[in-house]
C-alpha cells in the first residue's frame, strides 16, 4: 500500500483524460502501487461504459419545427388571395344583382351566364331583340352597380379614365364594365351597329357564377396558405 | 467523415444567415441525441419531447447570436437548460437545492460480496434497470454533466460552457454522479476488476 493519500477524487477526471499532465503523472504513479485505487478506477470505467450502453429512448413524434416550410412569398400570396376572394364576392353580388335586374327589365332569363352582355349588345339598333329604352336601362343599371365605372359618363375616354382611377391594376372586370358601358353610350347616341357584339370570352366576366367560382377558389387558397403559414 | 464535417459547417453557416431549410437539416441530425439527453434528465415522454421542441424553436430564433465554434454544443446548452428548468419547475421548489454542496465528501460504497464483473454487465437487463434507477436518484445537475460526458461525449471544457459553470465544478459533478451510479451497482454485489 501507498502511504500517500489515495487520489480518489481524481479518478473520474483521470479516466476522462481531463487532468493536467502533472496531476496525471501523480495519479499514474499511485495507481501503479495501489490495487484498491485500480479497482475503483475499473469500477468507474465500467460504470461509464454501462451508462453509455443504456437503451436509447426514441421520441414518439417529430420534434423539429417546420421552419423552411414558409418561403418569403407565402405570406403576401395569402394576403393577396384573401383580398381577391373578397373582391370576387363583391363582384359576384354585383353581377348577380345586375343580371337579375337586367333580366326583369329586358325579360331575359335572370342570371343566365353571359346574358347581361348579350342584352347590351342586342340593344344597338339593327340588332334583334328589345330596342332602345330597355337595353339602355339595363346598361345604366350595370353602370350604377359597378362603382369602378361610376355614373353614366358621356364619353368613352372619361370612362376609361374612371376605370384607371378606380384600380391601380385594371382588372378584367373593370374592362368588361367599361365595354358594357361604352356599348350603352353608343346605344344612347344612336350610333349604328358599330358596337362590337360582346364576345363569349369577355362575357364570362359578367357572369355571377364565374365570380362565385373565383371567390371560392381564392378563398380556399387563402385558407390553405394560412394553415401552411401557421404550421411553420 | 471529413466531408461530413465540412457539410455540417456549411449547413451551420447557411442556418446562421437565416436559411430555415439548413437549420431543419441540422435539427434533424441532432433530434434523436437531444431527445435522448432530455429524456435522461426528465424521463422519457411528452415533457422531454416538449423540451427539445422548445429548444429548437428557441435556437432558431436566436441563431443570429450563435458565434461559437460548436453548433452541437450550443444546441445541447439550450436543451440542457430547458430540461433542467422543467425538472426544477416540476419540483415546485426551484430555490431549494436538493443537491449536496459541492465540497461534501464523496462516499464510496464497499462491495457486499464478490459478484460478476461490472465490465461484463453491458446488455444485462438487470444492470440496465439498476443504472437507470441509480441515474434517476442523482441530482439533475450532476446527472446532466455525467450524461454530457459519458453518453454525448463532450469534453470537460465543453460541458463547462454548456452548463455555464467552472471546469472544476464539472469535474466534481461528473465524479459524484459516476460514483453514485457505481455505488448503486457495487452494493448489488457487482464489482470492478483491476485489483
Amino acid at each position: 500500500m501507498n502511504d500517500r493519500p489515495h487520489p480518489r477524487a481524481q479518478l473520474s477526471a483521470y479516466l476522462d483524460d481531463a487532468l493536467a499532465p502533472s496531476e496525471r503523472s501523480v495519479v499514474e504513479a499511485h495507481l501503479g502501487a495501489c490495487a484498491d485505487c485500480r479497482a475503483r478506477l475499473a469500477e468507474l470505467r465500467a460504470t461509464a461504459m454501462l451508462i453509455r450502453a443504456l437503451p436509447e429512448p426514441r421520441p414518439s413524434r417529430r420534434l423539429v419545427p417546420h421552419i423552411a416550410a414558409a418561403p418569403a412569398w407565402l405570406a403576401p400570396l395569402r394576403t393577396l388571395s384573401t383580398f381577391a376572394s373578397g373582391v370576387s364576392v363583391f363582384l359576384f353580388l354585383a353581377t348577380a344583382l345586375v343580371s337579375s335586374m337586367s333580366g326583369s327589365a329586358a325579360s331575359a332569363p335572370a342570371a343566365a351566364p353571359a346574358g347581361g352582355a348579350a342584352t347590351v349588345a342586342s340593344g344597338a339598333p339593327g340588332a334583334f331583340g328589345p330596342i332602345g329604352p330597355a337595353a339602355d336601362q339595363s346598361a345604366r343599371n350595370r353602370s350604377s352597380a359597378a362603382p369602378a365605372v361610376g355614373a353614366a359618363a358621356p364619353t368613352a375616354t372619361s370612362l376609361a379614365d374612371a376605370a384607371k382611377q378606380a384600380g391601380a391594376t385594371p382588372s378584367p372586370s373593370a374592362q368588361t364594365q367599361f365595354s358594357a358601358a361604352s356599348a350603352s353610350v353608343q346605344a344612347r347616341e344612336g350610333a349604328p351597329a358599330a358596337a362590337q357584339p360582346a364576345q363569349p370570352s369577355r362575357s364570362i366576366f359578367v357572369s355571377p357564377w364565374f365570380w362565385l367560382a373565383v371567390a371560392v377558389i381564392t378563398g380556399a387558397l387563402a385558407i390553405a396558405l394560412q394553415r401552411r403559414l401557421r404550421s411553420a | 467523415m471529413k466531408s461530413t464535417d465540412a457539410e455540417y459547417g456549411a449547413l451551420v453557416e447557411r442556418a446562421r444567415r437565416g436559411d430555415g431549410r439548413a437549420f431543419e437539416q441540422l435539427a434533424v441530425r441532432e433530434e434523436r441525441a437531444l431527445y435522448r439527453h432530455a429524456a435522461r434528465i426528465l424521463g422519457a415522454g411528452a415533457d422531454a419531447e416538449d423540451a427539445v421542441q422548445d429548444a429548437f424553436l428557441s435556437a432558431w430564433r436566436s441563431i443570429g447570436s450563435f458565434e461559437g465554434s460548436s453548433f452541437r454544443a450550443w444546441l445541447y446548452r439550450i436543451v440542457t437548460n430547458r430540461a433542467l428548468d422543467r425538472v426544477r419547475a416540476r419540483r415546485r421548489r426551484p430555490e431549494l437545492p436538493l443537491e449536496p454542496a459541492e465540497d461534501e465528501v464523496v462516499t464510496w460504497a464497499e462491495p457486499v460480496a464478490p459478484g460478476p464483473d461490472l465490465a461484463d454487465l453491458v446488455g444485462n437487463r438487470e444492470a440496465v434497470a439498476a443504472v437507470e434507477e441509480a441515474l434517476r436518484l442523482v441530482p439533475e445537475e450532476q446527472r446532466a454533466a455525467l450524461l454530457l460526458r459519458d453518453v454525448e461525449g463532450f469534453a470537460y471544457e465543453e460541458i463547462a460552457v454548456i452548463t455555464s459553470v467552472e471546469v472544476g465544478t464539472v469535474k466534481s459533478r461528473i465524479h459524484r454522479a459516476r460514483v453514485a451510479v457505481r455505488n448503486a451497482l457495487v452494493t448489488r454485489g457487482w464489482r470492478g476488476s483491476g485489483g
